[in-house]
């Protein structure tokens, strides 16, 4: 069987959907080995020499090419792949519109649904192009949900594949850091990882930080980390700066990604409050350390962490809460670990790698 | 309508204190309460209540308040009107309820005793807050409720030791529990909005329960929900585009807006309407009138001023529907007297509630107790200007977001030279052009001092000035994908921030200054969400404002149909260039950092070239920072 895997990007980026791309070329690159299929993984935007490619793709049954951004040359070779392959494999709604321009009907599309590029009205060749899809995988409920809610489209067409852990953080042999080798204080640690750009206000670093006040109230020495850069970050600094919290709030910047593991694993308390994801996947890394997460009772969070046994889920609009629980979490070592430790079986019962790979198979061979 | 207020002692620190705080946090609040009071303690003294009443509906003590259920389980302190009440008493007495008052309160004591909050809260027609205090549960129980458009007002604070809330925020200041740490990030987004956007207030730690929310506070569990958002009918715009008929629309807008009314007329009070002369007010005296047969007070202002003056057309419509026309003159003295009381009255900062001030004052002069607004037709019905010009401004961001950053910024730099040029009232706000987005081009409208002029008042670099960044403090997602246009989108907003961050928390405090309920019929939740799901463009046929109204009211006499808008205006800018000495602007300049920036304001003022609301705007912002 051949298989055509289009893709937006892969190794070059980080990200939600990077993540997931990720663990779909992992998951083919086993299910390929087994049953024999011939997989073309075509990226739009990679270079097509990141370092992680041998991490990820280990069968030679696997083709991976990256197109730099070339849009021309991208569509007519997919065009032209499109015409011998049994599978296509649509990584991203954009690529909707080149269905009608496939020129064999013969082979089954699939089309994966991330977040908010499919929470609205899409547009007339967006539409047109999922009509020819043959199943539309969504990433979670509540993203079904939302296309569904701005667009006629038939309930049966949709299944879910849930976001899993990205298996290289389940490498056995990476290092752990200790708090001091990370340079980090001895301190009870509120973690956040995000993206710090403009387009990224609404994950409400902003909100933690206006927290600490309270927070350092009951737990003077709390310290709150934040991993991850962009160009909203002088804004989150000078918060900090005028709040008089700068002193237990600390930037680390962009980790390199084998530091990350470390990082989440020093950390109390893992806190994410945005208020539009259509998953989270930050939170079923810092699960797979045991870490109780806190996020925001909006968009897909509320299927990754179950309110009140792997964490807790903040009431948006309700400031003081924020600050409550991560309080309450700090002060109780027990609640503490045991939301953690509830959170890793959730992970291994219905985010680990395995049983996404299982379920990609399922999907592929109905 | 009255005060509320109320305290949550987690761990019974106060003692013997409960009770004399929560008297005094309710009397800091007796302006809006004159005809009675009354407090609660719970047993455990976890929990205690308190109410300043100004009764309406079922004046006797038998509306006292807080007022318990039959077995003393369950107890309520309520401000505000279920205007359906007694369709609901019906239900209830149905069920086997019995009722001793005429109070709309009671029926929200057994609604809730019998469905439970979620199922009581979708029945109620009206404008509401309130807290329920349930002991039926082996612990406490507090429930916090706020109308779903935002009408009656609801702070809270809470920390380690307890939860505090009031209907005003000087309320729980009175409690003396609360530190006055002023909020900084607060007032710089006044003099950005000129109003305070929710829920931040002047004080840290102090917060509005937002509009269509409650709250629930117990030992096991503290929550916020939301059980009303007014973009959720936007989505209907998308589902009904092409079943749309004009005919049935303004026929069913009609009939909502009938039924807002005639629910509202419902008191044990006189009711009288406010009469500005424009089509809002006009409207609602067209419609009340074929409702009563008695016939409806009107209260209208008018000026020396001729220009400010809508006598012409308040006379108009007063003697079309033949009501008891009362026509009050307010001179510049009388502005300038009242000024150390309209300060007083200001709970929270704003440049706008001067003129429900005076309307309320005059009202109150002439024994009434409720008065009809029309505020809120400029929202529902989309009559302000930039609903229209949204697609000009639309067309023109999406061309300009294609030029370069810097191409942009120097464009953008010019446009502001050229706009100083030739005159052009506000064109510092072409500044946001620089950032096209939805938000920016609201605030091209609803933007007071831009933030390049705020650094200068403050003398705080850009830097520090991005700390305060962004002018609205989104807590909640906002599904940005249900906006069909710009001009949805701003309707969105002026819903969101405008109606309920200034128009109605200053109608309150204003009107609650003289003991007068203002009861607003174009904020009934079914008219809103029925017009909310029909596409703008719709309401706005043939590029007119307020098309749909001009329709329901097409009883009233040409010359108010079609005359142009002219907004509530009193003549502020007059006085305050006439009145206002040298004095007051220096009582202005001890906060601001840049002398030359606030002298060229001043002088621009003086000519005529800048709006009386950034003055204004400027001396509110003293008195809070100053007090």
């Amino acid at each position: 069987m051949r298989i055509l895997v289009l893709l937006t990007d892969l190794f070059d980026k980080f990200g939600g959907i990077q993540t997931f791309n990720r663990c779909i070329v992992n998951a083919l690159s086993s299910l390929a080995e087994k049953n024999n299929w011939q997989v073309y993984v075509f990226v739009l935007n990679d270079k097509g020499n990141s370092s992680l490619i041998p991490k990820y793709i280990k069968s030679k049954n696997i083709v991976y090419k990256g197109f730099k951004g070339n849009k021309i040359l991208y569509t007519l070779t997919n065009i032209f792949f499109s015409m011998k392959s049994n599978i296509v494999f649509l990584g991203h709604i954009n690529f909707a519109p080149l269905v009608p321009f496939f020129l064999s009907n013969k082979n089954k599309r699939y089309l994966v649904i991330h977040g908010i590029d499919v929470w609205k009205k899409l547009s007339n060749l967006q539409i047109e192009g999922i009509s020819e899809i043959d199943k539309i995988i969504s990433v979670s409920n509540f993203t079904k949900e939302q296309m569904l809610k701005f667009n006629n489209i038939l309930n049966t067409k949709f299944t879910i594949l849930n976001n899993c852990l990205d298996p290289i953080f389940q490498d056995k042999n990476q290092k752990l850091y200790s708090k001091k080798e990370l340079n980090l204080p001895n301190n009870p640690i509120i973690l956040s990882v995000s993206r710090l750009d403009d387009a990224d206000k609404y994950k409400k670093i902003d909100l933690v930080i206006k927290s600490m006040p309270f927070i350092l109230k009951e737990i003077p020495n709390a310290t709150y980390v934040i991993v991850g850069d962009g160009n909203d970050r002088p804004r989150l600094e000078q918060i900090t700066k005028n709040i008089s919290v700068n002193n237990n709030v600390i930037f680390t910047g962009e980790v390199p990604h084998d530091l990350l593991s470390s990082y989440y694993n020093a950390c109390d308390v893992f806190v994410l409050p945005s208020l539009k994801e259509g998953f989270g996947i930050v939170f079923l890394e810092a699960m797979y350390y045991a870490k109780p997460c806190v996020g925001a009772k909006a968009g897909g969070i509320p299927e990754v962490i179950e309110d009140g046994v792997t964490g807790f889920l903040w009431d948006t609009g309700y400031v003081y809460s924020l600050a409550d629980i991560i309080i309450r979490l700090l002060k109780n070592d027990d609640l503490k670990q045991s939301l953690g430790l509830a959170g890793k079986e959730r992970l291994n019962k219905m985010f680990a790698f395995e049983l996404f790979q299982k379920e990609l198979e399922n999907i592929l061979c109905q | 309508m009255c005060r509320i207020a109320g305290i949550v002692d987690f761990n019974n620190s106060l003692g013997q204190e409960l009770e004399p705080i929560i008297v005094k946090m309710r009397d800091s609040m007796a302006h809006g309460g004159p005809d009675g009071a009354g407090i609660f303690i719970s047993n455990d003294r976890k929990v205690a209540l308190g109410n300043r009443r100004l009764a309406i509906l079922d004046t006797s003590p038998l509306g006292h308040q807080p007022m318990y259920n039959k077995d003393k389980s369950i107890w309520i302190t309520f401000n505000g009107e279920i205007f359906n009440f007694k369709e609901t008493r019906n239900e209830l007495r149905q069920i086997g309820y019995s009722f001793n008052s005429e109070s709309d309160t009671e029926v929200l004591l057994y609604g809730y005793e019998e469905w439970g909050i979620d199922k009581l809260l979708p029945k109620l027609h009206g404008m509401f807050a309130f807290a329920i205090y349930d002991s039926r549960t082996p612990d406490y129980k507090l429930l916090l409720v706020r109308d779903r458009l935002g009408v009656k007002p609801l702070y809270y604070y809470q920390d380690k030791e307890r939860f505090i809330f009031a209907s005003e925020v000087r309320g729980i200041m009175n409690s003396g529990l609360v530190q006055n740490k002023e909020n900084r990030e607060a007032l710089v987004r006044f003099l950005r909005l000129g109003s305070i956007p929710h829920p931040l207030t002047t004080i840290e730690g102090i917060y509005s329960v937002p509009a269509g929310h409650y709250m629930l506070i117990s030992n096991e569990k503290k929550q916020m929900k939301k059980y009303w958002e007014i973009s959720d009918y936007f989505l209907d715009t998308y589902k009904r585009s092409s079943s749309y008929n004009t005919e049935e629309i303004i026929e069913n807008s009609k009939r909502l807006f009938t039924e807002s009314i005639r629910l509202r007329l419902v008191s044990d009070v006189p009711v009288g309407v406010f009469l500005s002369g424009g089509i809002d007010s006009s409207s609602i005296v067209a419609l009340s009138s074929n409702l009563r047969e008695q016939k409806i007070t009107t209260v209208s202002i008018n000026f020396q001023e001729p220009s400010f003056s809508e006598a012409k057309y308040q006379r108009i419509v007063a003697n079309r529907y033949n009501t008891d026309h009362n026509e009050v003159l307010l001179t510049s003295k009388d502005f300038l007297d009242e000024l150390p009381k309209i300060f007083s009255s200001m709970d929270q900062p704003t440049v706008d509630g001067i003129n429900t001030y005076f309307v309320s004052k005059i009202a109150k002069k002439l024994g009434l107790k409720v008065v009809l607004s029309g505020i809120g037709g400029d929202e529902v019905f989309l009559g302000y200007k930039h609903f229209k010009q949204a697609y000009f401004i639309n067309s023109f961001l999406q061309f300009y977001s294609k030029v370069s950053e810097k191409y942009r910024k120097k464009l953008t730099k010019l446009f502001v030279q050229f706009g100083n040029s030739i005159g052009v009232a506000g064109k510092d706000k072409f500044e946001y052009l620089a950032n096209p987005s939805s938000d920016n081009a609201y605030l091209l409208y609803r933007g007071l001092f831009t933030p390049l002029q705020i650094q200068k008042i403050l003398g705080i670099t850009e830097l520090e000035f991005k700390a305060y960044e962004p002018a609205f403090e989104f807590l909640e997602w906002r599904e940005d994908s249900l906006f069909k246009s710009l001009t949805h989108y701003f309707n969105y907003m002026d819903f969101y921030h405008y109606l309920n961050d200034q128009i109605l928390k200053d109608t309150d405090f204003m009107s609650m200054a003289h003991g007068v309920e203002i009861r607003v019929p174009f904020l009934d939740h079914k008219l809103v969400e029925y017009v909310a799901s029909i596409d703008p463009s719709l309401r706005l046929k043939g590029g007119r404002n307020k098309f749909l109204l001009s329709k329901i009211a097409d009883t009233l006499p040409k010359e108010v149909l079609y005359r142009k808008k002219m907004g509530f205006v009193f003549p502020f800018a007059n006085w305050l260039r006439k009145e206002w000495a040298e004095a007051d602007m220096q009582h202005i300049e001890k906060n601001a950092c840049d002398k030359k920036f606030l002298s060229e304001l001043w002088n621009g003022f003086k000519q005529g070239n800048v709006h009386w609301s950034r003055i204004w705007a400027l001396s509110v912002y003293s008195n809070f920072t100053n007090n």
